[in-house]
């Protein structure tokens, strides 16, 4: 594993950011806002107006009554991100062609585009290029990590600050200097702003070091002498006044109001996140994490059973299975996180639980580059160059890439702008997981699927019937995506339409339309695959 | 010859076959506009009084939208079961069957486009007499509160809004999360007794989200709601289903409603209707009683007193 990044590696790495950035940004017009979205934006007002009150007037800014205002409703921290997405709708306010929209939510698409890159430069590092390209584009063609890239305050974010901080974490192991320590310290305390249970990754570091150094830290322990990586000390000393510090809401009350903080994050999490997993990530993806994690492990324990004398603590925490086995503690950790944060951005019903699991996703994304690279070898050893020419055996290689990221690829573009109702062949597509009875699109993010058909086919002035999602309609209309003169009422009484999207166990809300409404014929469906996501009535 | 060093095959092998299957279950289910092409040979297989199935029942919105009410109404989506059908009509995909005709015998079947329509008799057909909900109209029914002394009728009104939003949220059953309020009967009865009512039909989700048309019946407090139809035809069996709704603001008390059924005078049943089981089935026998028809009056009651929402449907075969 080279010390130093190849500036081939770094420039291959810059262009995947820009260019998922690019995509991203191009895609998010079609992309709607799902309820736990809308409360993040409106939230982000609320800090956006703090922002300009702190610059215009930081005194009057600074006093209690105007933080807890501002603050009252970030019932998840997110601080750092709601300033950068308030910042960026500022500086965006006056560029004609930027939607309030896209403003909001170019932060978290830039981030998630970071994540991709980082993933690259990751894998690139501990196992060569090739896994590298194969590892970002294998998180980034993931349908619902797509998805989630394009929204803001999503757990897509929360995975992308999570891998920051394993990746840091892992250099500050490698390098003596309090570089990469104090970039794990911030990674940490950002990751502690959007996730309430990130301290648990804390475990995953335990983990990793006591496996890997072990007898080293019980021998130290036995000569009175406490062996422990600095970046814990960082981590566990400093993370929480970073905490405190980062986010004006706990600048009162303290204590109550982390307590209230840590404990939104204990319950039961939505779905089952095998079938949920299982369901949204391709299966060529998930057979090469197997592969990888399991030629990992062999590899690890292969090295121990050879090591005749413990090797020295850098030597083996530098090594490429260090990283192999922190992705691989990661990826659990992530789980875990999930399962004690149910109220976690996402995860309300509108996500119904497909999109929570994807803080796991980049880890899962490294383990199959490993698992792509022990193939690779696979081929190379059973093609010398004697036999197949060294052009072919590079062509095979190319076609072993190709064959591993061309069905994640189809299935992406097939997905979009259906990422939330995308399903693998695992479970049968989206067909498959309609009678399994899964989650397809929530409420709130199925308007965009219907804003031409209202833009198109309403009169003016007409009214619909949104008893939920009034406030994801009207960022739509602020957006420019639906006619200005068009109403959302909360009163089904007197609108003239009434969208009904599928989600289980809310038939009731369709009959209500049916029985007011007096027809059960929607006048338009919107479809994925065969199955309907959305569909609407008009009162006749 | 060895297979391991043949292995990592098994890689690119897999990765092409799941592109091939993605390509093959994206294009499975039918779309809209393959209903629309079938709509033609469905006219020509069923019958005027045929039920029409369409299986998987997450692929029905485009069947409704490709068909119209015709097909597919609001009557027959709402339907108590099947045994009142003589015939129906199975429209598949995807090899999937409708488990409710699963007694019924085909006699003949279609393929069109990706759809399989069978049509289906039914053996054991039992025809509906009498439908109590499509009846709730003030020629063939009265509707009164008794208190004890005196019966106090309940007045007929036919409300021109049609904003429900105000109405009481009921949290029965799988409804709990979403706490819908209550379709607005719009044709009603209006009962002034110790608390204002009405009696009309409207349309709930049962356990497992199916629609139900039934009679809204609340029972009233301190007093007998009676509903009186006259001219039933007598059949066999007085057979149906009912429920007790919990009001969201009301905190469960363990109390039943309890709900009787009279034929000419005499009482042919009474079932107690608890509250968090959803619609319940009842089937009180009259093939004893003499034949042609009679008054039919259905009774609902508080326990202890206390006035209770309540819906029911009822049919005479």
């Amino acid at each position: 594993m080279s010390d130093r990044p190849r500036s081939s590696d770094l420039g291959i790495a810059l262009l995947l950011w820009v260019a998922y950035a690019g995509v991203l940004g191009v895609t998010v017009p079609a992309v709607g806002y799902s309820a736990s979205e809308v409360g993040y934006l409106q939230s982000t007002e609320a800090v956006g107006d703090w922002l300009g009150l702190l610059i215009a007037a930081p005194e009057q800014a600074l006093h209690r009554e105007m933080i807890e205002k501002a603050w009252a409703s970030s019932e998840t921290c997110f601080s750092a991100f709601k300033l950068l997405a308030a910042a960026s709708r500022q500086l965006l306010s006056n560029v004609p062609w930027a939607s309030p929209g896209f403003a909001y939510r170019l932060p978290p698409m830039v981030w998630g585009a970071f994540g991709v890159a980082l993933i690259h430069g990751w894998a690139s590092r501990v196992l060569n290029r090739a896994a590298g390209l194969v590892a970002a584009l294998t998180f980034a063609l993931i349908p619902v990590a797509f998805s989630q890239a394009h929204v803001a305050g999503s757990p897509l974010s929360i995975a992308v600050t999570g891998l920051l901080c394993c990746y840091c974490y892992v250099r500050s192991l490698e390098r003596s200097g309090l570089g990469w320590v104090l970039a794990t310290w911030g990674a940490f305390v950002l990751l502690l702003q959007v996730q309430p249970t990130g301290w648990l990754l804390v475990v995953a570091f335990v983990a990793h070091f006591l496996l890997l150094q072990g007898r080293t830290f019980w021998n130290q322990l036995r000569r009175r002498r406490l062996l422990v990586p600095r970046a814990w000390l960082y981590v566990a000393v400093f993370s929480w006044p970073g905490l405190l510090a980062s986010w004006p809401r706990l600048w009162f009350e303290p204590w109550q109001r982390l307590q209230s903080y840590l404990d939104s994050g204990v319950g039961a999490a939505p779905g089952n996140p095998w079938v949920i997993t299982a369901g949204t990530v391709p299966g060529i993806s998930l057979v090469l994490f197997l592969t990888g994690t399991v030629g990992s492990l062999l590899t690890l324990l292969h090295t121990w059973e050879h090591s005749e004398a413990p090797e020295s603590s850098s030597s083996i925490l530098s090594s490429a299975s260090s990283s192999e086995l922190l992705w691989l503690f990661a990826a659990i950790a992530s789980y875990a996180m999930v399962e004690l944060n149910p109220r976690g951005a996402g995860s309300g019903p509108d996500a119904g639980g497909v999109n929570v699991w994807i803080g796991a996703y980049p880890y899962f994304a490294l383990l199959a580059a490993r698992g792509f690279d022990g193939v690779c070898r696979s081929f190379a050893e059973n093609s010398s160059a004697e036999v197949v020419p060294p052009l072919i055996q590079r062509l095979g290689r190319l076609a072993v890439g190709v064959s591993v990221l061309a069905g994640p690829l189809v299935m992406c573009v097939h997905s979009y702008p259906f990422g939330q109702a995308f399903y693998t062949p695992v479970v049968g597509g989206a067909p498959g997981a309609a009678n399994l009875g899964l989650h397809r699109t929530g409420s709130s993010e199925s308007l965009a699927l219907l804003s031409t058909y209202f833009n198109e086919h309403a009169s003016a002035g007409q009214t619909i019937y949104l008893p939920r999602d009034i406030a994801a309609f009207e960022r739509l209309r602020e957006d420019g995506r639906v006619r200005e003169d068009l109403q959302p009422t909360s009163a089904i009484g007197g609108s003239e339409y009434a969208p009904y999207t599928w989600a289980p166990k809310t038939s009731a809300a369709e009959y209500r339309i049916w029985f007011d409404y007096g027809t059960t014929t929607p006048a338009e469906v919107v479809a994925h695959d065969g199955v309907p996501i959305v569909w609407v009535y008009e009162r006749r | 010859m060895a297979i391991r060093p043949w292995l990592w095959l098994a890689i690119p092998g897999l990765g092409a076959l799941e592109l091939v299957m993605h390509v093959l279950l994206a294009t499975k289910a039918p779309t809209e506009e393959e209903f629309a092409r079938v709509a033609a040979q469905l006219d020509r297989l069923r019958k005027p009084d045929d039920l029409v199935v369409v299986v998987p029942a997450w692929s029905e919105p485009l069947a409704r939208k490709a068909w119209g009410e015709e097909r597919l109404s609001l009557f027959v989506r709402s339907r108590m079961d099947v045994s009142s059908y003589a015939g129906a009509v199975e429209v598949s995909a995807l090899d999937q069957r409708a488990p409710e005709l699963a007694s019924f015998e085909e006699v003949q079947r279609v393929r069109a486009e990706r759809l399989l329509l069978r049509r289906l008799e039914n053996p054991r057909y039992v025809p509906s007499l009498f439908v109590f909900t499509d009846q709730v109209r003030p020629d063939r029914m009265l509707v009164g509160e008794w208190n004890g002394e005196a019966e106090r009728d309940c007045e007929f009104v036919r409300r021109k809004d049609t904003d429900s939003s105000a109405n009481p949220k009921f949290s029965r059953g799988a409804e709990r999360r979403l706490s819908e309020p209550l379709p607005d009967p719009q044709p009603r009865f209006v009962c002034t007794g110790a608390k204002a009512s009405f009696v009309g039909v409207t349309l709930l989700a049962e356990r497992d989200m199916r629609p139900r048309r039934c009679i809204l019946a609340p029972a009233p407090f301190n007093g007998v709601l009676r509903l009186r139809f006259a001219q039933v035809p007598i059949g066999r069996v007085l057979k149906g289903y009912a429920a007790r709704l919990e009001s969201a603001q009301h905190v469960l008390d363990g109390t039943h409603v309890a709900f009787s059924a009279y034929v000419g005078g005499q009482r042919v049943g009474r079932q107690a209707i608890a509250a968090e089981v959803g619609f319940v089935p009842f089937e009180f026998a009259v093939q004893h009683l003499q034949r042609g028809s009679a008054e039919v009056v259905f009774e609902v009651e508080g326990e202890r007193g206390a006035g209770r929402e309540f819906c029911f449907n009822a049919e005479m075969r």
